[in-house]
């Protein structure tokens, strides 16, 4: 074992300076998670963490009996299921389409187009769906009016009834081509032999698709269904659900826009009571290991290709 | 092969240098602060045998964090700081607060800097380890400094110290002395012409108001009849009908119960609601998230009336604007109900943290900054150059355009005057003749109701009453917008009843009973 060690020293020095950072950045933290069972106030510094008393599972409790716990649970979970539903297959789909196009131009153009939205930050793309969908001065409201289509403008942006297609709508646009480019890579790692072969032997389009594309791109799925899954919390693939809730959310819209992270910067980050918020996010990361464990497990069970 | 090798070394000890260096990073900042104390602590012996009216010779530099993410100076420049630094030898190096999370988090990292200006977490700085009391200080470095008992009775905490004395607070005597001093409030600005296109109807009640209203809906259908600045939504109203907001306590048959319990407050959301029923209001109102969204309405003249809003401001940019239309300020309150409790104490303190520099300096700065002299130069500028006494004495007449932001900027009138300032002397300020504000401002002085023993009922961080008010205001936060936005008066009276009970169900006895505790001790102050 020794020798092998010894021959491959310059790749475990690499490995070495991994573990080494995940130790300091990621597990010595962690120690902060005190925090959620203690009487921490923030004048008492790092000290305070371990020098507070404990109060058990006080804070838990507190939250349990926030007066809109159950919405926040409805609305998290919910956001958090119709964006892996609906923004999951999209960049599949969109991969597949791609591969199809023969034109090079046209294929670049739309890749390049479609993921430059990634780029953009929230509070960017929160502006910009003001000025599109604002009531009294919203390029769509001003647009739809002037054209007799709609005799109210729609609003958007301020009616808890559309929150959540909102958030999942604007995560798709600005996420989906992003993710694409995953799923290109994989397609484009499959051998060309095999298509040609099917073509052969008459295999049209969407069959070459269903029995050659889809199949080969399995893994890839499952790794990134996995790792969505575990993130559904925060959104899943495309993330931000505490971007959106924050920047999107307002105090119109709230019943269906506070979500379990905004509801912890609110209470607890925001009011220095950072032990309140700890327990929060103690709790989501309990949600989200069972999550991902669960999703590995079924995977494995039924695609027999798992995470690990 | 070695090639290859000297390669990957050299990323590694590269990766590794970045590591430690960045782990590194935080000890190195902190032991930067005590060489820079220990560097200008030699500034404290020299700076002990200058007063403030002598010359300084050097002049101490001290970092301030001004924890108002709005406040309009970002530097220590101009004609006013300038003066201040000359008279007191200290020059302040601004912070601004980004948004209200970096103070907690700088005073839980322990990276405060010298001196923090804040209108909240003012209890949390009110700690022996994290700031210095004056009451401690004061005899030590500033034997003459001397503060009235009123202020320091308002500013004392629980464990007997005080560790900032607020600026904006005034007594009731001090109002009464002076009968020019215009407390700050949200009025309403009405666009002049469009009035004077209806007639000039009758505007005595809320009623003329609301009749003014639909007509100019039904006459200037594309037309937004009202709108508000966003932190001053339906405040115009609250003060018709005397009420609080946001926060605090009032006094019912002598004990303090949660502002919102006001008998008058259902009339006021009742009115509100109207106004929304009505289209008079637009929903969106209540999601701006900018301060100029509301500005920009009225300046592109698609408001008729802006609540909160100050008319010569308006008139000023509407001027640069070259539009054709102004706004007047509406001169009066509408309504006999009308109060603006002062239950305060003050509005933003001086916090000297632990991790000041130069103790002596700091405290002998707002020994300036508090005295009469300071508190004119600040607020008003310099006597003579840019302001003189009016004849009878009563206000100050200044000679440039106080109400233009700009003019504010370049020369730091106002602003850095707050930091020491009382209610009064900013109360002064306002005082212009010519202004159309200030009707409105003396309408709104003849509603002043004083109650110091109630504003000083206040929660404290990390307690079970702090929990279950900051959830209750929370709670409001949602369910206030279901009676602003309820589709009938009879659905807004059951939103607003079901909001009381829920506020009941999440503690609010509790609450209440501590706070009259607290309320009935304070009275004895008093």
């Amino acid at each position: 074992m020794w020798s092998s060690i010894k021959r491959q020293k310059y790749a475990h020095m690499f490995v070495l300076t991994g573990m080494l950072i995940v130790f300091i950045f990621q597990y010595l933290p962690m120690f902060g998670i005190l925090m959620a069972f203690k009487q921490y106030s923030i004048t008492t510094g790092i000290k305070g963490i371990f020098t507070s008393q404990w109060v058990g599972l006080k804070y838990f409790v507190e939250f349990f009996n926030a007066y809109n716990f159950e919405q926040m649970v409805k609305n998290t979970i919910g956001i958090s299921l119709l964006k892996l539903v609906f923004t999951f297959p999209v960049p599949i789909l969109l991969a597949i389409m791609l591969n199809e196009v023969k034109s090079r131009f046209f294929k670049r153009f739309v890749q390049t187009v479609s993921y430059f939205p990634h780029f953009i930050s929230w509070i960017v793309v929160s502006g910009l769906l003001v000025i599109f969908f604002s009531t009294n001065s919203g390029i769509v409201n001003d647009a739809l009016l002037s054209l007799g289509i709609i005799e109210e403008p729609i609003a958007l942006l301020s009616d808890p009834d559309y929150f959540w297609g909102l958030a999942v709508g604007s995560a798709m646009w600005k996420e989906a081509g992003w993710w694409t480019i995953i799923f290109l890579a994989a397609i484009s790692g499959l051998d060309p032999s095999l298509y040609e072969a099917a073509e052969i032997d008459g295999a049209g389009r969407l069959k070459r698709i269903w029995h050659i594309t889809l199949p080969g791109i399995r893994g890839t799925i499952v790794v990134v269904l996995i790792l969505a899954v575990g993130s559904l919390l925060g959104g899943g693939l495309v993330g931000s659900n505490f971007e959106q809730s924050y920047l999107l959310g307002n105090v119109m819209n709230n019943e269906k826009s506070e979500i379990l992270q905004t509801y912890a910067f609110k209470m607890g980050l925001a009011q220095g009571r950072y032990a309140f918020a700890t327990a929060i996010d103690l709790l989501q990361s309990l949600i989200a290991i069972i999550l991902v464990f669960g999703s590995n497990y079924i995977s494995k069970k039924t695609t027999k290709s798992g995470l690990f | 092969m070695v090639g290859n090798k000297k390669k990957v070394l050299m990323i590694l000890s590269l990766v590794i240098v970045m590591l430690i260096s960045a782990c590194g990073g935080n000890e190195k900042k902190n032991e930067a602060s005590p060489t820079a104390s220990s560097g200008s602590s030699a500034s404290p012996s020299e700076s002990a045998s200058q007063s403030a009216s002598e010359e300084p010779k050097e002049v101490v530099e001290l970092t301030l964090l001004v924890n108002h993410p709005w406040w309009p100076f970002k530097e220590w420049k101009g004609k006013i700081p300038e003066e201040i630094t000359k008279r007191t030898g200290v020059k302040l190096n601004i912070q601004l607060a980004v948004d209200d999370k970096q103070l907690p988090l700088l005073i839980a990292s322990n990276e405060l800097p010298d001196l923090v200006y804040t209108a909240s977490d003012l209890t949390r700085l009110a700690n022996p380890d994290i700031s210095y009391a004056w009451n401690e200080i004061i005899p030590q470095y500033a034997p003459d400094f001397k503060i009235d008992q009123s202020r320091i009775g308002v500013n004392t905490m629980p464990d007997g110290n005080y560790y900032t004395v607020k600026n904006g607070y005034s007594t009731e005597q001090e109002w009464k002395d002076n009968p020019k001093a215009l407390p700050g409030g949200s009025g309403l600005a009405i666009r002049q012409d469009i009035l004077d296109e209806l007639g000039n109807p009758k505007l005595d009640t809320l009623e003329d108001l609301y009749q003014i209203l639909m007509s100019v809906k039904q006459k200037y259908p594309k037309m937004m009849p009202i709108i508000f600045d966003k932190d001053q939504i339906g405040q115009f109203f609250r003060i018709n009908f005397g009420l609080k907001r946001n926060t605090g306590f009032i006094d019912l048959n002598g004990n303090a119960v949660h502002y919102l319990k006001d008998p008058n407050y259902v009339d006021y959301y009742l009115y509100m609601n109207r106004l929304y029923r009505e289209k008079l209001m637009t929903a969106e109102n209540f999601t701006f998230k900018d301060a100029q969204q509301d500005d920009q309405l009225s300046l592109n003249g698609q408001v008729f009336v802006h609540g909160g809003a100050m008319a010569d401001t308006l008139n000023a940019q509407l001027l640069t604007l070259k539009k054709d239309f102004s706004f007047m300020s509406l001169p009066k309150v509408l309504s006999d109900k009308a109060g603006t409790p002062m239950g305060g104490s003050g509005w933003s303190g001086m916090y000297i943290t632990k991790n000041n520099k130069n103790v002596e300096a700091s405290i002998k700065f707002m020994q300036f900054m508090m005295s009469e002299e300071g508190q004119r130069l600040g607020v008003w500028g310099i006597e003579g150059e840019d302001w003189t006494w009016n004849e009878e004495g009563q206000f100050p007449v200044m000679k440039y355009d106080m109400n233009n932001a700009e003019v504010q900027k370049e020369f730091g009138y106002v602003y850095w005057g707050l930091l020491g300032s009382s209610g009064v002397t900013e109360a002064l300020q306002r005082y212009d003749e010519k202004a159309l504000q200030t009707p409105w401002g003396l309408a709104l002085r003849d509603t002043l109701k004083f109650n110091p023993a109630l504003g000083l009922v206040a929660t404290n961080p990390d307690t079970d009453e702090q929990v279950i008010e900051s959830q209750i205001k929370n709670m409001v936060a949602t369910e206030e917008l279901k009676i602003y936005m309820a589709k009938s008066e009879e659905e807004a009276k059951k939103a607003y009843e079901k909001m009381i009970a829920q506020m009941e169900s999440m503690g609010l006895s509790k609450l209440e009973a501590w706070a009259t505790t607290k309320y009935k001790e304070y009275q004895k102050n008093f």
